[in-house]
């Protein structure tokens, strides 16, 4: 591999990147103009929402090499935490939020802390066992809707402040986080932190014998990444106004890994393009063809086949190695 | 909590446990030997069941049906093999997940398509079909007793032909380093398929028996695959006689917790808690199982790469 | 008499049926270069696992600077001054040889979750990163994935790497293994160069290099340590001789 090629691929990532971005951030003024506005809003505000979910995903699956099939279990909780406080009347924020993230921090604690011991495979079916847990836990509580879920009257305020209550505001709102989100995690990795964490992925017994301590290390990603997806989650409630336990489902999990390993894996742009595509193929092929599963899973099998590395290598962008 | 209940769940429990294990057997396998986490193996399970449904439509005899659905599941096996998965041995794990999610996709939906989406049935066959007094107070349908007997019968044959038989020892040694077996010589290409192929017609096998029992539909595949992953990673991964007594082991404690969780409950909570409490700790009892057994054995029960 | 630096007493440790380690006592003095010499199979790298804490031990004690360590997590006797490299090039493929070496620079200031700092223009860590890897004669090839070194340059690496964690005692598992002739005669060099700042076990086939290096050498077989003494009484133990030396040119 030379300097040129590599320089190249970080190029072409980097401005794949920063396009995204932009055109996500102008993408109201163009609706605008189009019929439709609120349903193209509420479309990528639901694909941003999912795209910071992915981003943490790959925070612990690409970098990390935890392969977690139970993450959705963060946005369910999320989801809930925004639910079952807006049953009691609580609707701030400022609770609610902070709560949200309480909740996915001290779940991602003790589950992160029996399924880091665990490699490969096993790794993936605890973590799956887990979400699987959440899930059933979810469906129990009949008094926040069981199975069937329930729905909220309003979006959560700040301070009193409606800020989400107008779909351009809210669209905003989430394109912040899901920026801060990003550029979080792209400090995050390329820190000393993300160093050790990229380390383990390689040869966590090399990286023992360092010094370091790598269950340790692969817990504390494991918790700032349930955090991140909790984000996620308290901003599809939102978004929905409708909260259910199948946001914890095991599928959304494989959903959830299908759009980080369809960007590209290990790239953090890789994730939201991977969220992007997979929502909006969604979206495309089932307002035209009631059968589209029939296409997209084939697609996914030939991406899979020829196109290592992702949309992202298709591109011509930076992978991970 | 009657005995009969009990020897009741306790039979329940059985057959979903053999059930399993036609399942598992097929993905251990395949996971044991060549390493590929393959998703769409219930899919394998469910298209078994709805070329039983077909095959009965076109023979009325389920006889017949068993004789040219069996074969079809195992061509659909081989074909899928060669087309696809064959292509991906070397992947990455994250890849196959992917791919054989797409799969799973595309089946799911393929399934509606050509059979419609309501659920499917065919009737027990005439011989087998009404119950049987096992004890006083206790009648149990036949064509379980006959899932469970087939279910036994299939796995007394795999034991003889894993621990007996050439191919059977390939598929061991397989199991346990398959690089090396290939650098012994052994046309591990065609043994590869063979073992697919194989795993593919145990599970089309179980979703024939089911089909009478259970209603044929979409998606019926998805939960047993998550069982049957539950089953692998509790028995050991490449193991046999691990499928078979993880998968013992989860169909037991599955249909009994499921039975008596609420009356469990009831001993020390209200009824109205223990009616919820109940059935979500059942429905988490296997995976709470399978946490506590990885906890203490993190290859599970009888892996094959030895612990 | 100085107190060892490493001790073991009476390790054990089975799988099985088959005893790897079969009541190992052994001590290590501060500055010495004491080599472990043995058949293949006699348990060498087994037992530089359990000094390492990569493997438990069923019964005896190991003791490190007095203190004993039989329990502590692999990591923490890293980080109480026991460094290792490994028979099978272990490092780290997709970070450069300078990143490689940073990890181990990062290691030694005790740096695991510092999420601020970047890694990539981390000046204090890149440099003394730097000054290892010259040590090592790796300096022209530090922004080299570390996958495309050749495997006399990857041992080189994982001398770096154990260097860098500034140890107190360094376990070089066949250091050798895999060079030919005149590689393993520039590693002769290094390690004498290094014997002055650290104290070393060394395992090792290559009789050549065990006798131009050690000053005490230990015969494992079968688990047990049957001779352990200065390079001249092991040449000249009949023992020995039987079971090992008598086949290889000493």
């Amino acid at each position: 591999m030379n300097w040129l090629a590599v320089a190249r691929r970080r190029q072409v990532a980097l401005v794949i990147t920063v396009a995204i971005f932009v055109v996500l951030a102008l993408l109201p003024l163009i609706a605008h103009w189009l019929p439709g506005e609120r349903y193209v809003l509420g479309l990528l505000s639901r694909v941003m929402i999912f795209a910071i979910a992915a981003v943490s995903l790959d925070l612990i699956l690409g970098f990390g090499g935890l392969v977690s099939f139970g993450h959705a279990a963060f946005i369910g909780l999320g989801a809930y935490a925004v639910g079952i406080l807006a049953a009691h009347g609580i609707t701030d924020a400022a609770i609610v939020l902070p709560a949200a993230l309480a909740v996915c921090a001290l779940f991602a604690a003790a589950t992160g802390y029996v399924a880091v011991r665990t490699r490969g495979v096993y790794f993936i079916m605890i973590t799956l066992a887990f979400g699987q847990m959440a899930y059933y836990t979810a469906t129990s509580l009949a008094q926040y809707g069981g199975d069937d879920g329930m729905r909220l009257d309003h979006r959560s305020t700040f301070f009193g402040v409606p800020l989400f209550a107008d779909s351009l505001s809210f669209y905003y709102a989430v394109f912040v986080i899901l920026l801060l989100a990003y550029l979080f995690t792209r400090m995050l990795v390329a820190s000393r932190f993300g160093r050790v964490l990229r380390a383990t992925r390689e040869n966590a017994v090399r990286t023992e014998t360092l010094g370091f301590h790598v269950n340790a290390v692969r817990l504390v990603a494991y918790v700032i990444a349930g955090m991140m997806a909790g984000v996620a989650g308290f901003l599809l409630a939102n978004h929905i106004l409708f909260v259910n336990p199948a946001y914890m489902s095991w599928q959304r999990s494989g959903e959830l890994i299908v759009m980080v390993v369809l960007g590209g894996v290990g790239t953090l742009h890789g994730a939201v393009i991977g969220s992007l595509a997979y929502l909006l193929i969604e979206e495309a092929l089932s307002t035209f063809i009631e059968h589209w599963k029939v296409i997209f899973g084939p697609l996914l099998v030939l991406i899979v086949l020829f196109a290592r590395g992702g949309l992202l290598a298709l591109l011509g962008g930076d992978r991970r190695d | 909590m009657s005995t009969t209940l009990f020897v009741v769940q306790l039979l329940n429990g059985l057959q979903l446990g053999v059930l399993l294990f036609l399942i598992a057997a097929g993905l251990t396998l395949v996971f044991g030997v060549m390493d590929f986490i393959n998703l769409a193996h219930g899919v394998q399970y469910m298209l078994g069941a709805y070329l039983a449904v077909t095959f009965y439509a076109l023979t009325g005899n389920f006889a017949y049906t068993l004789l040219l659905a069996l074969p079809a599941a195992l061509l659909l096996g081989l074909f899928v093999e060669i087309a696809i998965f064959r292509h991906l041995y070397e992947r990455d794990h994250l890849e196959q997940v992917l791919a054989t999610f797409g799969i799973i996709l595309f089946v799911n939906e393929g399934v509606k398509l050509v059979w419609g989406a309501a659920p499917l049935n065919i009737p027990v066959p005439e011989l087998f079909s009404g119950s049987i007094q096992l004890m006083d107070g206790l009648l149990y349908p036949v064509w379980r007793l006959v899932v469970i007997g087939s279910g036994l019968l299939v796995a007394a044959l795999l034991y003889v032909v894993v621990n007996h038989t050439r191919i059977g020892m390939r598929v061991r040694a397989g199991a346990v380093n398959a690089p090396m077996l290939s650098a012994l010589g052994v046309d591990v290409r065609t043994l590869f398929t063979a073992v697919f192929g194989f795993g593919a017609m145990l599970a089309g096998f179980a979703g024939i028996m089911i089909a009478p029992i259970l209603s044929v539909e979409p998606g019926m595949g998805d939960i047993v695959l998550i069982l049957a992953f539950v089953v692998i990673v509790i028995g050991g991964i490449g193991s046999i006689r691990g499928a078979f007594i993880g998968a013992l082991i989860v169909g037991l404690v599955d249909t009994l917790g499921r039975s008596f969780a609420t009356d469990i409950f009831r001993l020390f909570l209200s009824a109205s808690a223990a009616r919820q409490v109940g059935p979500a700790f059942a429905s988490m009892l296997i995976y709470l199982l399978m946490a506590a057994i990885l906890f203490y054995r993190p290859a599970g029960l009888f892996p094959a790469k030895g612990r | 008499m100085t107190e060892a630096l490493l001790q073991l007493e009476n390790l054990h440790k089975h799988f099985g049926g088959l005893a790897v380690t079969d009541g190992v006592t052994l001590s290590v003095s501060p500055g010495e270069v004491h080599a472990i010499i043995g058949p293949n199979g006699a348990g060498k790298t087994t037992l530089l696992n359990e000094i390492t804490g990569l493997l438990s031990v069923d019964a005896g004690k190991i003791l490190f600077e007095g203190r004993e360590i039989t329990q502590m997590p692999a990591h923490e006797r890293t980080r109480a001054g026991i460094a290792r490299t490994f028979q099978i090039t272990s490092i780290i493929p997709s970070f450069t040889v300078h990143e490689n070496a940073m990890l181990a620079v990062q290691a030694n200031v005790r740096s695991t979750f510092d999420v601020w700092r970047s890694a990539a223009f981390d000046a204090d860590i890149a440099a003394t990163a730097h000054d290892v890897l010259e040590q090592v004669g790796l300096s022209a090839r530090a922004h080299l994935p570390a996958r495309e070194l050749s495997h006399g340059e990857k041992r080189a690496l994982e001398l770096a790497v154990a260097i860098a964690l500034q140890p107190k005692l360094v376990l070089l598992d066949e250091p050798a293994a895999g060079t030919g002739r005149g590689e393993t005669e520039r590693l002769v060099d290094t390690l004498t160069a290094l014997k002055k700042r650290f104290t070393i076990v060394l395992v090792e086939h290559d009789m050549r290099a065990v006798f131009a290096l050690a000053d005490r050498i230990s015969v494992l077989v079968y688990g047990r340590v049957i001779a352990s003494g200065t390079p001249n009484e092991i040449r000249n133990n009949e023992a020995v001789r039987n079971a090992y030396l008598g086949e290889e040119a000493a």
